[in-house]
């Protein structure tokens, strides 16, 4: 069955208004209900792992990533504890400049990118009115190869080999000559995933707000009256 | 931190991996392996005690660095430190013979390299043994035996500064 | 580690011409800083004692106006302040640049180390006559001083806050940086750049004092290491021939010219031991000695097995390296 537009008798082409929009029913509680299953939030395991609305991806960004800020602040914290007295045992060097590495990858990559990247795509659609982000699968791949890259570098930290050249892995610290084993890669495997998120989620939320600019057509962001069909 | 390293469940589990029954079991296996030699290829002795610097007697066969990152890597610093490259540059030979081939005059095991490096060659190689703890001759010999390939990729620099000629020459897998 | 009257390591205490004008600048800008940040939380403050107060507010034309006022004046007030503080800054900086501009009259070079410093006295004329040492720096006050700043692996940075500011120790290029000292003191600098295990330990002294005891210090320095005279003390000047220590350390003098390891001509005139981490005592020697990295965990200096009596005449033997 054909759906009517909804809209037609608001349209400003008064030529068009009734020689060719015709509203034959008066009830759309069933189209009603067809796009509310449409857009309903999927259920189950499957249903959590294949979301793809704004809301719920973007909910995800800002809660994980302030998970990953409580490890950085406990990572903080330890670091407090040793440096509260002078030539404190507490932690020992190199335990230290891992942790002192994980710190600041964790709150600059995991937490302070990622939250404002959850706000974008939590916020973005509804300001300019669009039912999601332009690339809603993109988008949810962004948030989940984050949270890979976060597990992968907590992992790699607990198996002894977490990064410990700082947080933007200082050369030459980082470099063959001075870093032993696998901890610079962790990190730059753990900055990899981190700005393929982040790429995602710029690609998938800006795409629309381009489209406000140049008035074009998105598949999935159809651009509505402002504000008004924005879930 | 590395307290699973001597797990009994991995050696329970890797007794009956192989029937290939249980995926998740084996999965979890190789997970735990994974873990383990990371365990030990990502060990650091940032405060060797002074036993490791004295000698032993007889040379013990075994290489306790073996598949050791930063022993590698302290290797490295300490064949330039203490100028081997002077003479075996960085692997590739000139005064004294290359490292990097297949060619060992004096066995090429790690308690060969070590009683190599510890009590010296004929025309030219010194003898290390007493000048240098017995720690260092180990990690020295670990990076030696990098240098012939013999040590896993896994622990070696995945990039070098120096010219990597047994790289190169190797077939693509 | 507190060594001397004045070592309290703070940019707030100035001690030269530079550190002076940045201690300036740094009052500069927390004043205006806690100035805007009073007149902010006051503004705050009194926008929500006026909300409480006031459940409806009058939204007219002229409030409208009033408010936009407000609003742009803050901005315009908001935009002086910060160009102001970036007035100060860039002046001070090219003050701070300017002081380079006069002729220095002493060059000194140093050079970091994974985890100690490097400081040589360059004397072109004599080279023999040069003077070596580590972990601490004379310099003569009221004299202008050129640091020549390089480094032997990683990088570092140079910081001795009451001097002047930080300067970073790069690889592959000599980095400068002058400094001067009013008055004689011992300042305390640091490593201000992650630099591996022991970047925290790596700190050094500098002694400025008058020009005249600078002088017999540094004739001093440029000696060789006088011969043993006691029995004990040539054993331990044979010991440290046959140990380990010969292979990193250099002491003129003998023959023993490695520069691995710090140069020992002169080690127990030093304030400190392992780079401002010990002080300078026979006991801490003799611990260092036997097992730097317990001590210094990644330490490049090795334990040593020495027999107790070998190390008692090697320790003999450095104490007369004064």
């Amino acid at each position: 069955m054909p759906f009517n537009i909804q809209h037609s008798t608001f349209l400003v082409r008064p030529e068009l208004q009734m020689s060719e929009v015709i509203i034959d029913q008066s009830d759309f509680s069933e189209e009603r209900a067809t796009l509310e299953k449409t857009w309903a939030p999927a259920r189950g395991v499957i249903g959590w792992l294949t979301e793809t609305g704004h809301k719920q991806i973007g909910m995800r960004y800002i809660v994980t990533a302030f998970c990953f800020f409580v490890l950085g602040g406990i990572e903080a914290a330890l670091m407090r504890i040793q440096l509260a007295k002078a030539e404190n045992n507490f932690l020992n060097p190199d335990l230290y400049n891992q942790i002192f590495t994980m710190h600041g990858s964790t709150m600059m990559f995991l937490f302070a990118v990622p939250i404002m990247l959850g706000m974008g795509v939590y916020f973005v659609p509804l300001m300019i009115g669009t039912r999601n982000v332009a690339f809603p699968k993109l988008n949810a791949y962004g948030y989940f190869i984050y949270v890979a890259g976060g597990i992968f570098l907590y992992v790699m930290f607990f198996i002894g080999a977490g990064p410990d050249a700082g947080w933007f892995s200082y050369v030459p610290l980082s470099g063959p000559t001075f870093d032993a084993g696998k901890r610079a890669d962790t990190w730059a495997q753990m900055i990899t995933f981190s700005f393929q998120a982040a790429r995602a989620g710029d690609v998938a939320q800006s795409h629309p707000a381009v489209c406000v600019v140049d008035g074009c057509d998105v598949d999935h962001g159809h651009l509505r009256d402002a504000g008004g069909n924005a879930r | 931190m590395c307290n699973v390293r001597r797990s009994p469940f991995a050696v329970r589990r890797g007794g009956s991996s192989a029937s290939g029954q249980r995926p998740t079991a084996n999965l979890f296996l190789l997970a735990v392996l994974l873990a383990l030699a990371a365990c030990h290829r990502e060990q650091r002795s940032i405060a060797p005690t002074a036993i490791s610097a004295a000698r032993t007697f007889p040379v013990r066969v075994n290489n306790p660095y073996e598949g050791n990152a930063y022993a590698i890597a302290e290797g490295q610093r300490l064949y330039e430190q203490y100028n081997c490259s002077g003479c075996h540059f960085h692997g590739g030979g000139g005064i004294g013979p290359a490292l990097m081939d297949n060619e060992w005059i004096y066995g090429s095991s790690p308690a060969n390299i070590y009683t190599s490096i510890a009590e010296g060659r004929p025309n030219g190689m010194p003898s290390w043994g007493g000048h240098i703890p017995d720690y260092q001759i180990w990690e020295l010999t670990t990076y030696v035996r990098a240098l012939g390939g013999f040590e896993g990729r896994v622990a070696t620099a995945s990039r070098s500064d120096e010219m990597e000629a047994k790289r190169a020459e190797e077939p693509k897998k | 580690m507190m060594v001397g009257a004045e070592t309290i390591q703070s940019a707030l205490r100035p001690a030269g011409p530079e550190a002076a004008r940045l201690t300036d600048l740094w009052w500069i800008f927390f004043w205006t800083c806690a100035s805007f940040y009073a007149a902010l939380m006051a503004f705050f403050v009194a926008a929500w004692i006026r909300g409480r107060q006031n459940v409806e507010p009058d939204v007219t034309p002229a409030t409208e106006r009033s408010h936009t006022t407000a609003v742009t004046a803050a901005l315009i007030v908001s935009a002086i302040g910060l160009l102001a503080l970036l007035v100060t800054s860039v002046a001070a900086g090219r003050a701070v640049g300017k002081f380079a501009t006069n002729s220095n009259q002493l060059e000194i070079e140093v050079t970091g180390h994974q985890w100690w410093w490097e400081v040589k006295y360059p004397n072109p004329a004599a080279p023999n006559q040069q003077v070596v040492t580590a972990n601490e720096m004379h310099i003569p006050i009221n004299t202008h001083v050129l640091l020549r700043l390089d480094t032997r692996d990683d990088i570092h940075s140079l910081w001795i806050p009451n001097l002047h500011g930080k300067r970073d120790l790069i690889p592959g290029r000599v980095n400068k940086i002058f400094i001067q000292a009013d008055r004689p003191g011992v300042y305390r600098g640091q490593c201000a750049e992650l630099c591996g295990l022991q970047h925290a330990h790596m700190a050094l002294v500098v002694v400025a004092e008058e020009p005249e005891k600078f002088a017999e210090w540094k004739k001093r320095e440029s000696l060789g290491a006088p011969t043993p005279q006691t029995p004990e003390q040539v054993r331990g000047q044979q010991v440290f021939l046959g140990a380990p220590c010969a292979n990193c350390h250099n002491i003129t003098g003998i023959d023993a010219s490695a520069t691995l390891g710090p140069d020992l001509t002169h080690v127990r005139s030093r304030p400190t031991l392992a780079a401002g981490m010990l002080l300078n005592t026979r006991g801490n020697l003799a611990g260092w000695i036997s097992n730097a990295p317990a001590i210094k965990p990644g330490a490049q200096m090795p334990p040593n097995q020495l027999a107790a009596g070998e190390l008692q005449d090697l320790l003999a033997y450095l104490d007369t390296l004064r």
